[in-house]
């Protein structure tokens, strides 16, 4: 215990590190390399693959419609993220600052949707927009609309699926980070003459910044790999590159294109988020 | 804030107290309104999702007789039971390497 060096130190943090990094290894670096050799691989015209070095995978990502699904993909995502942001923050802020005694009930209540399974949440989602579904049934009851409208298989119906779904991953880093701020420096911002409006802008926000960079990642990484929620409630209209890379591995099996989609939508999102922590990173610098 | 005499700081900015507050109810009726529903017509009569005929515990009742239904409730009890011991055994390790070396 007490040793800082020697072989008692080599052999304890070898032994403890030893079963993670065989976890990893096998189910998690094995896994990637696969894909990436897969990637560059040929499919046969019954299934299968033929490893090589063949770039037309790569370059079939390139296709227009093929192209118009990743950017679909992205748009889904990002506002996703941002909406999630949007509705997340005010929560979080009313349940730091507002909630007093109920604060740990409330942030309780965020998480406990989150506890039933996902596809459970979508169905029920399915059920409320379906043509004579709650949804219309209300807009016809409130003169609002005369006949069912179509609701489900839309993106608003997929964006409001997937805020609905990681809406949580949102509200819990930003409670997190605002409930760490010291409220008097809210107080010392407002004796100096600041406005409410500017006390927030220049002194909150800016340091509750991890905490809008941390839920920014764990809703947008997730929401863009997604394929449950564009399956359920986008049907075949709303196709998300989680879909396409289902059916090309499960229906077309065509494991080599759909490697190659899976590698590009992992470097694409690796960039986003990198662009994303350096630009916020650095004006929240400035910020300062 | 502000009850002990001092200043009062109300609201997000220039949004008033009573607005986020509502605003914070319909989050909370948006994150539980499809939950509710779906638990309100598991006590359907009928099959219905969409119509209500009457309240009845009949479903219950299938599923506990469904063979198929308890086999996979076993599964993910057995699926979910080991996947926790073996992130919480590895996980652990791990966290004490990271804290100690």
């Amino acid at each position: 215990m007490g040793e800082r060096t020697g072989r008692g130190w080599t052999l304890g943090l070898g032994g403890l590190l030893t079963p993670v990094t065989i976890w990893l290894g096998l189910f998690f670096l094995v896994p990637l390399l696969l894909i990436l050799a897969y990637s560059f691989g040929t499919s046969g015209v019954y299934g299968g693959i033929t490893l090589g070095f063949n770039p037309g995978n790569y370059l079939k990502v390139f296709d227009p419609l093929y192209l118009e699904i990743i950017v679909r993909t992205l748009v889904i995502a990002v506002t996703n993220t941002l909406l999630c942001l949007l509705l997340g923050y005010p929560l979080a802020y009313f349940i730091v600052f507002k909630g007093g005694s109920w604060k740990n009930i409330l942030i309780l209540l965020v998480m406990v949707p989150f506890w039933t399974s996902l596809l459970l949440r979508a169905y029920a989602w399915v059920v409320i927009l379906s043509g004579n579904g709650i949804a219309n049934r209300t807009l016809q009851f409130l003169g609002i609309t005369d006949e069912p409208i179509t609701l489900i298989f839309t993106p608003q119906a997929v964006t409001m699926g997937m805020v609905y779904s990681y809406l949580p991953f949102m509200v819990l880093p930003l409670y997190a980070a605002l409930e760490k701020f010291d409220i008097s420096l809210k107080e010392a911002a407002q004796d100096l003459g600041a406005s409410r409006w500017h006390t927030f802008w220049r002194v909150t926000f800016p340091l509750s910044m991890p905490g809008v960079i941390a839920g920014s990642i764990l809703v947008f990484i997730p929401s863009a790999g997604e394929f449950v929620i564009p399956d359920l409630l986008g049907g075949s209209r709303i196709v998300m590159t989680g879909n396409l890379i289902r059916t090309q591995f499960l229906q077309a099996r065509d494991w080599a294109f759909g490697s190659a989609l899976s590698v590009m939508l992992a470097i694409l999102l690796l960039g986003a988020i990198m662009f994303y922590v350096r630009k916020v990173g650095a004006e929240k610098l400035e910020g300062v | 804030m502000g009850e002990k005499g001092g200043p009062v700081y109300k609201g997000l900015g220039k949004v008033p107290d009573w607005a986020l507050f509502l605003f914070a109810v319909l989050i909370y009726a948006f994150l539980y309104a499809p939950i509710l529903v779906l638990m309100l017509f598991s006590f359907n009569s009928s099959k219905s999702t969409q119509v209500w005929t009457g309240f009845s515990t009949k479903w219950y009742g299938e599923l506990l007789r469904d063979e198929t239904v308890l086999a996979a409730f076993k599964i993910s009890i057995i699926v979910g039971v080991s996947a926790t011991a073996i992130a919480t055994v590895i996980g652990t390790l791990t966290a004490l390497a990271l804290s100690r070396y």
